[in-house]
């Protein structure tokens, strides 16, 4: 077997559940163990606070609604992997993405990391400090990039 | 989400015309609802409504006021620049980051800010916004 322990990251966006679905399919068809890890980006919000932006009872009160964010996605991709009679293992953790990542992939032996695709670059700004680019560049496992792409849909949904 | 993404040429208003917080909150609302078609009854008040809980003036003539409501769809990004100071609760304001999101949009909420803040951060992007004379210098600044 090419790889025995897949971790897909997800994030709320769309190209996530892109690549979830993905991962659900390469798990299926290779017989591997998937596991999902969204991380609840709770960094930003103690920024946020240092920075003056928000005062305390908003730092509480936007890590909640961060925490049902993550909570309604993992919830809809065990739905999706459900529909495919796959067991998947599901995380939500709290913390900097890049490190969790890093964490999870050495704890649970994870050999294939698959990423939602990173989006194009109009700033370097924002690059140097986008999460998923700098998962991408400090993997220590291979890394697999779903593109948008409605054949991933089409094949998802066959045999449904 | 980030303010680069999110910077729309309609949502920045280059010079902002009022001469004190409340005037220029209502603008941009203004602004806002012109575009995107939203109500304004309910809006400025939610603007308001987290003013009360501490002033959104961050320092170095930057205010980020924003909240979270069901009145408007997705995260919304108004930026004004003023070209002369605002008393703004004890500060003194020219740059204004208007953030308003819908209440099940958290993640990209926090992520816009974020944003913010690091752009904010740099005294060359804040002079270079403060010097703008129009919202196609703003967008260009923030894109480059």
């Amino acid at each position: 077997m090419l790889f025995k322990n897949i971790l897909v990251y997800v994030d709320n966006s769309e190209s996530a559940i892109e690549a979830a679905m993905y991962a659900i399919i390469l798990a299926q068809e290779t017989g591997a163990n998937l596991s999902v890890l969204y991380v609840v980006d709770t960094k930003s919000v103690s920024d946020l606070y240092n920075a003056h932006i928000f005062v305390d009872i908003e730092r509480v009160d936007y890590e909640r609604d961060l925490e049902k964010d993550a909570d309604k996605y993992i919830r809809h991709i065990r739905k999706m992997a459900l529909k495919k009679s796959l067991i998947i293992k599901t995380e939500i953790i709290k913390g900097n993405a890049p490190m969790e990542v890093d964490k999870f992939i050495k704890a649970n032996s994870i050999d294939l990391l698959v990423l939602p695709k990173v989006s194009n670059i109009r700033s370097r700004r924002e690059e140097l400090t986008s999460d998923l680019d700098r998962i991408l560049r400090t993997s220590k496992v291979p890394v697999l990039v779903v593109r948008a792409d409605e054949e991933i849909w089409e094949r998802f949904d066959e045999g449904i | 989400m980030n303010i680069v993404d999110t910077v729309e040429k309609d949502l920045i208003v280059v010079p902002v015309k009022s001469s004190d917080k409340s005037g220029v909150l209502n603008e941009l609302v203004d602004r806002l609802c012109d575009v995107k078609h939203f109500s304004k009854t309910g809006i400025v008040e939610a603007i308001m409504d987290r003013e009360v809980l501490g002033s959104t003036a961050i320092g170095n003539g930057v205010a980020v006021p924003h909240c979270k409501t069901d009145l408007v769809k997705g995260v919304n990004l108004v930026i004004g620049v003023s070209p002369r100071m605002i008393a703004y609760d004890k500060n003194e304001v020219r740059l204004f980051f208007l953030v308003v999101a819908n209440e099940n949009e958290a993640t990209s909420h926090v992520k816009l800010l974020s944003s913010i803040a690091r752009f904010c951060s740099s005294s060359v992007l804040r002079n270079l916004l403060a010097s703008s004379k129009t919202p196609e210098e703003v967008y260009l600044t923030i894109n480059n």
